[in-house]
């Protein structure tokens, strides 16, 4: 093989590496070393969708839903299996106020505590 | 948190756990929207993270839903939204196959000598070439960018049949500009010397000399 064709199949590998690197197809559930660091604009930007989100978003969430194809494995849409979700607090659209996030924020507080003590039993057992 | 911890919160209260998912993984969702689509800009990143948001709020609020692994329905969701971003911003460029693209680069990477020194690479290596390459690829001049964003779109076309018309439309359409082959071409090699140097510089020697 001459010179310029080695050039040329080495030039052809820098792309292939480039576009592959870019492209990789990643995990189901990435961990954070999987994935690209978020620049200073970005988490502004991020930042500006305020603490409330989930609240702004059930108020929002009688909008017209479009499914995504399931993942494989899973049925997004599943027969009723969890029939207490379905008559959870989720079917709520309403405002926030004060005192419900203040609720909101104990109910956090009380889960985490609950988790924290669960990982602490299961690493004691 | 782990997804298991976050799952159990979706049996004992999803709403709580919406909270809870938006506060401990809004940074790794978005980087995983990022990770998928090259070069989006931080308001678009921001607007995808939410529609992904709402679309998993509306999932969880429907009756019947399984809080079995949330983590995977979420990035399912984030995916979706990429690819649905993509196809309207950039209809060249959608993740259509991911597994062609690995038989093509194992081809292409066969008995080269980048492909021997790549294959004994530490995958710590490998990862941060790959975000070291992201990185650069942002940095790049404004041109070159929008060159090495849809190269490295239409990679399989162009490897299997090097037509740099497709580049240059796919160009023209991010840029606004009617380009030319030629100069989209030239472009991109110019794109991909400065990558390898900056690459270089930055300690990735096995890249060889372009």
């Amino acid at each position: 093989m001459g010179t310029k064709d080695r050039n040329e199949r080495e030039r052809r590998a820098l792309d292939a590496l480039i576009a592959s690197q870019i492209r990789r197809p990643l995990p189901e559930v990435p961990s954070e070393d999987d994935l690209i660091e978020l620049s200073d604009d970005d988490c502004a930007a991020l930042g500006s969708l305020g603490t409330d989100l989930v609240q702004q978003l059930l108020s929002r969430s009688d909008e017209p839903y479009e499914e995504p194809e399931s993942p494989v494995g899973r049925t997004v849409r599943s027969p009723s299996s969890e029939p207490e979700l379905a008559n959870s607090g989720l079917n709520r659209a309403e405002e926030i106020d004060d005192e419900t996030r203040r609720e909101l924020e104990l109910q956090r507080e009380e889960i985490r505590r609950q988790l924290r003590e669960q990982g602490e039993s299961d690493d004691d057992a | 948190m782990t997804e298991a911890e976050l799952e159990e919160a979706f049996r004992e209260d999803p709403e709580v756990a919406l909270e809870l998912l938006d506060e401990e993984f809004r940074g790794r969702i978005a980087r995983f929207i990022k990770s998928k689509v090259l070069g989006i800009n931080a308001a678009d990143l921001a607007d995808l993270y939410q529609s992904t948001l709402l679309d998993f709020v509306r999932a969880v609020r429907r009756p019947g839903f399984d809080p079995s692994r949330p983590l995977r329905l979420v990035f399912h969701i984030a995916k979706s939204r990429a690819i649905d971003f993509l196809r309207r911003k950039r209809p060249y460029d959608f993740d259509a196959d991911p597994e062609a693209i690995l038989q093509l680069v194992a081809a292409d990477l066969k008995g080269t000598d980048l492909g021997r020194r790549w294959k004994y690479l530490d995958p710590v290596v490998w990862r941060e070439f790959r975000r070291a390459l992201h990185d650069e690829i942002l940095a790049l001049p404004e041109r070159q960018r929008q060159i090495a964003v849809a190269f490295v779109a239409l990679f399989e076309k162009l490897q299997e049949a090097p037509d740099y018309r497709l580049l240059a439309r796919a160009v023209s359409r991010e840029s606004g500009n009617d380009e030319n082959v030629v100069t989209v071409k030239s472009g991109w090699h110019e794109a991909r010397r400065r990558l390898m140097r900056r690459l270089t510089q930055r300690g990735f020697d096995f890249l060889g000399k372009e």
